[in-house]
């Protein structure tokens, strides 16, 4: 299994593409951005679909650009974050420059702790991670962790925007410090990987 | 609205402890608004006041009172 990192220079967020190596179609963790991505993608490889982390622009920015490109791919994501894709208000891309609307098909809501097979034996785990927004997922696949914006390192979770919560945003934090192991990465929203053995539960109060 | 009940939406917005802020807390002195905050008052504006704020807009604010008189 390779991860490879995209980081997006307008927003300063990641997309993370998951690869196997003797299959045809790759996965995507979050799509803020559709230009820099083309230039990543395995060659010869096509986008079987998109995990959403949560809706905020700058992690599905380039949802549409994307189906155009791939439209038999699948878009998942917790209910709200469905819903909040074609609510410019919700997914905040309204007060940026670039609304974004999405009513695409083949749209799949994903529950906690629910199991999704990517490849033959190869699942990606599935947590609710409420508190950034309330429709937060974060994704474990092997000993990565895709967290969108429920931790990123070095900084204290925003809950100051729409859909956030501080309170239920330590519950999601113990959950996951609580599931980490020392030798597992953490693929943030925004930044590098990091090993969880760096961070500190303290840090994120 | 009241100037107290915008500060009191305000201060929630930002997730400042209720009764930080006044008319006259100069913006520069306030660690919490930073740029997600400036988002979430965007959104407020928006929001409760039916005001659309553009970043120009707020460069220009440097009180609290600025960001209560735009609210209107």
């Amino acid at each position: 299994m390779i991860i490879h990192q995209v980081p997006l220079s307008k927003y300063t967020s990641n997309i993370f593409i998951l690869e196997k190596k003797d299959n045809s179609e790759v996965w995507l963790i979050d799509i803020g951005d559709f230009e820099p991505l083309k230039g990543r993608l395995p060659a010869g490889k096509t986008v079987a679909g998109v995990f959403l982390t949560h809706p905020h622009f700058d992690h599905i920015g380039g949802i549409n650009e994307l189906k155009a490109y791939y439209p038999e791919m699948q878009v998942l994501g917790s209910g709200q974050t469905l819903k909040a894709l074609n609510n410019p208000k919700e997914n905040l891309s309204f007060y940026h420059e670039e609304p974004v609307v999405f009513s695409g098909s083949s749209c799949l809501n994903l529950d906690d702790l629910q199991e999704f097979e990517l490849y033959p034996s190869l699942k990606l785990g599935i947590y609710q991670t409420p508190g950034h927004y309330s429709g937060s997922l974060t994704f474990k696949l092997n000993n990565f962790w895709f967290t969108g914006d429920s931790i990123v390192p070095g900084y204290p979770v925003v809950t100051k925007l729409k859909g956030g919560d501080r309170q239920i945003n330590q519950v999601s934090l113990d959950r996951l410090f609580g599931m980490f192991s020392d030798e597992d990465i953490i693929c943030s929203g925004h930044g590098e990987m990091v090993k969880a053995k760096s961070l500190n539960r303290k840090d994120y109060f | 609205m009241t100037n107290q009940e915008k500060i009191a939406l305000l201060e929630d917005a930002l997730e400042i402890e209720s009764g930080t802020l006044n008319e006259s807390t100069m913006l520069s002195d306030v660690a919490e608004y930073d740029s997600m905050a400036k988002l979430s008052l965007i959104v407020l504006c928006d929001e409760e006041f039916s005001k659309k704020l553009t970043g120009e807009q707020i460069k220009e604010f440097k009180t609290v009172g600025d960001i209560l008189n735009f609210m209107g």
